[in-house]
């Protein structure tokens, strides 16, 4: 396999792994809509999944490891990518008029890193509670969400953060559909499909901090 | 007389003949041999990507910066082969009586017939190779007809066949360079040829980069650098598209057979600025469903053509040659439209334009079929003109094409300098006085692929391998001259620019040794050449004296050779005194304005040598198997 | 109507001036007058150059030579689109009468991956020959081929292998890609070959060729911006970059 197939494999594939593992997050961020007990006995069922077979945590642990490792492969693999394609940008001294390159597109190993800053902010935050505003208690979910996002500071870091990443997940959903090679027609409209996803990402993330800083 | 070396033998076996006795040289020796091939077209890549297969030590060079450029890019209708999947009647006989008939019986048979036969195997390699023939539902693939033919055997890639068949060559070749059997530099264009004892010892080239004069010994010299139409400055040739190569190769003592043979394809875009560098053509494969014509009434030239009633219309060539109709060969519809816009019925202000309708195709066949077939033809005829072909109809006029002359070479394409071959458009072999439609392809690939291959081994086992050293005298020598002419050129202080003395060339050709030639008329032009060939470099001026990459010492340098080859061109119209193929003398006609040929005295090629003046030899052309008679079609 | 007209416009031409590949390059601004609005854009230059001729001024140097859109030698810029702005058209395709209303084009070189600019508007664009070298041919030697009709190729395939065969090799992907990459123009001959029952045989090798050769040559990775479609004069899609991406997975 060529060095740029296995590269787009690594990135594409994990990156698609990771837009997965968001779905699931996004879903599981909706429990706070349903009160404390709601999102609270969901944090507890993913501590305690698998518990008769493996023991408390350790289905929740391997899947972070899993999770870091596709991670770390996706920042390599592009990290990579982005060096062949930084050596050969055209130094242009008139403008250039893009049609098609996005703003997404244009900025992904740049929105790429701030995703990635957001990310360590966020486990941080919320994983390890290491950084977090006053009242903040480990384990007790729905209370830590509630008492951060009532915080000014901490809501405009979540909201730059989530449009970050969905801005990140707008061009790369389709480009990953792209570089594996999916039926194009399906690819073709992922294109569009890949915006409407990122928005009702961005939608979802959101709508916790939202509600809570201006209605709660 | 000159020898043209046809093997022995009946003429369906010549070729057999020739292969089963030509020398070899084993597999291990090939690479200490070094061939130098000039000009990466059809032709040139082939030879280069076919001996490099062997194992030969091939150099091959070009002036573009890809072998992809190569004018053959821009062939659009496609490629004869007398494969006979229609069943209708083709053969490699039929084949070879209508390439001998359309050249107007001035080729040679046993040139003919070889190319006829050789047909066949260039589709199989093309196809093998990856061209993207057009095909049948069932797989098969897809011919059509073209002028001068009666049968369905042109094989096509949509409008762009010359484009596929290039980049097949260009990848085969591309196959050797990674293979390192071939050495391929570009941006290198020859500018003499180095004789000694009359065997082509190798080239010298101009870097175009850096502008040094490079010298490459070899072991033999192919040349195969194309057509010399952009001698009448306005052509269909590509702008670089020069005859260098070929009257450098003259200059040395190579004979160049019958220079007046030029073709003027007749479906070109007309003229349309005072600033225009080029003609477009239009593949000629759109007179398959397309009909030419003018209004009857000269009043009515400037009328919207839509609204000129049928009964109104001439469609000349329906009507003068019912059999062929619009698929006349090339020379007899362009000479057809000079005559009707001659008669005042040309259309568009200048009068020079006749109308190309594809009305009846489209209510015919559907605006689809249209489509599929042409669409590409349409889409550029838009671009171009702005107008909509789908609405209007085409507006076309003759434009200078392809030059069936070149160097003169014997039936191995050997010229009279040993060791130097001549193939493609660049010598004078299969044409006679005019090239039917879609036969340049198949003529560029035949050499290069299926000839070359085994004439050069032939001629190298003989010869010997005897490469010159690169710092002999003979290479000083060349250096010198033309060290000498580029210092001449880089000081000239004229007040021409170099693309306006090429203005005034090709308008002498065009006007009088163009589509219809007269002793008066082709005697001033010798006059008026001479004169330009004289004071050419006091006219000139070149813009920087920068000896690198400058475009305009390029182009003097090609300008003056065209002048020299203009001038052979002219002598040749006026030693040929008869009417033939693409060469119309007009002393020479019947009254209805058709070519009177005259058998006695020129069924023979001329071939012009470099003795001081240009000096005439002859060729006879031996008629065994057809007999020439008159070339109708109507 | 298109035959000689007297019609005339001006135009003011801000153009990319560079002596040799090691000397710094500047913008310089011409005016060209009396120019047919028929004339194409080079025919333009053509008329500018021989004007700077007689001013014994350095002319413009540019490549083309086909000057019908097939052979891939010319282009440039123009106002910040390869082969202007004008869709499925190359830049000796361009005509005066388009820009009639422009008032300024500024013409800049190909830029981006290897290319390097050689004078004014001239690139180097050999690399784009050696990503061919590395595998865009079928290995089939003179004279080893079968019978044409031996093979049989579907219309619609041989179609869908023309499209991708179309391309010119004039390197505007590259110029347009904000990774300097030769995605479009590698990936098109991966499919051209590669669909082709001929070219079966050997179609993982010549993918994964290719494809090294395409980086090692120094062009970008392809991200998927998709500007390479935008500019192509062969209006080659994406779906060609799909394709060889797909080949490489199993290459």
């Amino acid at each position: 396999m060529s060095k740029i197939s296995f590269l787009k494999l690594v990135s594409s594939s994990t990156g698609l792994f990771i837009i997965l593992f968001l779905i699931l997050h996004v879903s599981g961020n909706l429990k706070y809509f349903g009160g404390p007990d709601s999102l609270d006995n969901y944090a507890l069922f993913l501590r305690i999944f698998g518990k008769e077979i493996l023991g408390e945590y350790t289905f929740l642990n391997l899947f972070r490891i899993v999770l870091v490792i596709a991670f770390i492969l996706h920042i390599w693999s592009t990290y990579l990518l982005t060096r062949y394609n930084a050596k050969a940008s055209p130094q242009y001294e008139s403008s250039l008029a893009y049609k098609s390159t996005t703003f997404s597109s244009k900025y992904m190993f740049v929105l790429g890193i701030l995703a990635l800053s957001f990310l360590v902010f966020h486990i941080l935050h919320f994983t390890l509670g290491i950084i977090h505003p006053d009242g903040f208690e480990y384990l007790k979910v729905y209370n830590n969400v509630t008492i951060s996002f009532k915080n000014t500071i901490y809501f405009l870091i979540y909201f730059i953060g989530v449009t970050v990443v969905s801005l990140h997940v707008s061009h790369g959903i389709w480009s990953a559909f792209q570089s594996l090679g999916f039926n194009y027609l399906f690819v073709k409209h992922a294109r569009n499909f890949a915006k409407l996803f990122a928005m009702f990402l961005w939608i979802g993330f959101l709508s916790v901090p939202i509600f809570v800083y201006f209605f709660k | 007389m000159i020898d043209p070396k046809i093997p022995d033998g009946e003429l369906s076996k010549k070729w057999e003949n020739f292969k089963s006795s030509s020398s070899l040289i084993s597999p291990s020796n090939r690479r200490k041999f070094r061939i130098i091939v000039v000009g990466t077209g059809l032709a040139g890549a082939s030879a280069a990507a076919s001996l490099g297969e062997q194992g030969y030590n091939v150099v091959a060079f070009t002036y573009h910066d890809s072998p992809r450029r190569a004018h053959s890019v821009a062939a659009q209708g496609g490629i004869n082969a007398a494969k006979n999947y229609r069943n209708d009647g083709d053969s490699i006989l039929r084949l070879f009586y209508d390439t001998i008939k359309g050249g107007d019986f001035r080729s040679r048979e046993a040139n003919v017939y070889r190319l006829a036969e050789i047909s066949l195997q260039i589709i199989d390699h093309c196809v093998a190779l990856g061209v993207p023939f057009a095909r049948e539902y069932g797989g098969t693939l897809d011919t059509r007809s073209f002028g001068g033919t009666r049968v369905s055997r042109t094989f096509y890639a949509r409008g762009q066949t010359g484009q596929q068949l290039l980049l097949a060559c260009y990848s085969a070749l591309e196959r050797q360079v990674a293979n390192g059997t071939v050495k391929l530099l570009p941006f290198k264009e020859m500018v003499d040829l180095v004789v000694e004892g009359n065997r082509a010892r190798g080239i010298l080239v101009r870097d175009l980069l850096t502008g040094r004069l490079e010298r490459y010994a070899g072991d033999c010299v192919i040349l195969a650098t194309g057509g010399y139409s952009n001698v009448y400055y306005l052509s269909t040739n590509a702008k670089k598209s020069n005859a260098t190569a070929i009257v450098r190769a003259y200059k040395r003592g190579a004979g160049f057979a019958n220079p007046c043979f030029t073709q003027i394809h007749p479906t070109c875009i007309p003229r349309s600025s005072e600033t225009q560098s080029k003609l477009t053509l239009m593949s000629e494969s759109l007179r398959n469903d397309g009909r030419v014509w003018v209004p009857k009434d000269p009043s009515m030239r400037a009328k919207d053509p839509r609204e000129i009633a049928e009964k109104d219309r001439f469609y000349y060539l329906e009507e003068w040659y019912p059999s062929y109709g619009n698929l006349t060969p090339r020379d007899i519809a362009s000479r057809a439209a000079k005559r009707v816009c001659d008669m005042g019925l040309g259309v568009g202000p200048l009068g020079q334009a006749v109308y190309l309708d594809f009305a009846d195709a489209i209510k015919r066949l559907g605006k689809n079929v249209v489509y599929e077939r042409y669409g590409n033809l349409f889409e550029m005829y838009q671009l171009i003109t702005g107008e909509n072909p789908w609405e209007f109809p085409m507006k076309i006029y003759p434009a200078p094409h392809y030059t069936m002359g070149g160097l003169w070479v014997d039936y191995t394409l050997m010229s009279n300098v040993e060791g130097l071959f001549v193939i493609g458009e660049a010598n004078f072999s299969d044409h006679g006085a005019n090239r039917l439609g879609a036969s340049a392809l198949m003529q560029g690939l035949a050499d290069g692929f299926f000839i070359i291959p085994y004439s050069v081994p032939n001629y190298l086992a003989s010869a010997g391998k005897n490469t010159l050293a690169e710092d002999s005298k003979i290479f000083d020598f060349s250096e010198k001259q033309i060290t000498n002419t580029i210092k001449d050129f880089l000081e000239a202080d004229g007040d021409k620019t170099v693309e306006e003395v090429h203005r005034s060339l090709g308008k002498i050709m065009w006007d009088k040794c163009g589509m219809s030639r007269s002793l008066t008329g082709l005697k001033e032009a010798l006059e008026e050449v001479l004169v330009l060939k004289e004071k050419f470099k006091s006219l000139i001026r070149i813009s920087t004296n920068d000896e690198r990459l400058n475009d305009s010492l390029e182009k003097a340098m090609r300008v003056k050779d065209f002048i020299d080859l203009a001038e052979i061109m002219i002598r040749d119209a006026i030693e040929r005194d008869e009417s033939c193929g693409a060469h119309f003398r007009e002393e020479h006609q019947t009254s209805d304005g058709e070519a009177i040929r005259n058998d006695e005295r020129f069924a023979k090629v001329q071939i012009w040598f470099d003795r001081g003046e240009p000096a005439l030899e002859t060729e006879d052309l031996k008629f065994e198997f057809v007999k020439p008679s008159e070339r109708s079609y109507k | 109507m298109r035959e000689v007209t007297n019609r005339s416009m001006e135009i003011r031409l801000k153009i990319w001036r560079q002596e040799s590949p090691e000397s710094n390059g500047y913008f310089e601004e011409f005016l060209v007058e009396n120019i047919s609005p028929e004339a194409s854009l080079l025919e333009a230059l053509d008329s500018l150059n021989e004007r700077l001729t007689l001013e014994n001024r350095r002319p413009i140097s540019f490549d083309s030579d086909c000057r019908e859109g097939i052979c891939g030698t010319c282009g440039f810029v123009i106002n910040g689109r390869p082969h202007g702005p004008f869709p499925g058209v190359t830049t000796c395709q361009l005509h005066m009468r388009m820009f009639e209303k422009a008032g300024l084009l500024v013409l800049e070189p190909f830029r981006g991956g290897p290319f390097k600019v050689l004078k004014d508007l001239i690139v180097d664009r050999s690399g784009l020959d050696r990503i061919i070298q590395a595998g865009g041919f079928i290995s089939v030697s003179t004279g080893s081929a079968p019978e044409a009709n031996s093979i049989l190729v579907p219309k619609n395939l041989a179609e869908e292998a023309f499209n991708a065969a179309a391309c010119i090799g004039c390197g505007a992907c590259v110029a347009a890609c904000p990774n300097g990459s030769a995605m479009l123009f590698t990936a098109a001959k991966i499919k051209h070959l590669n669909i082709l029952p001929q070219g079966k045989a050997e179609s993982k090798k010549r993918t994964k060729n290719m494809l090294d050769a395409m980086i090692n040559e120094g062009f970008g990775a392809c991200s998927n911006h998709g500007e390479c479609e935008t500019v192509c004069p062969k209006r080659i899609s994406l779906e060609t970059i799909n394709f060889a991406f797909k080949e490489g997975l199993s290459s």
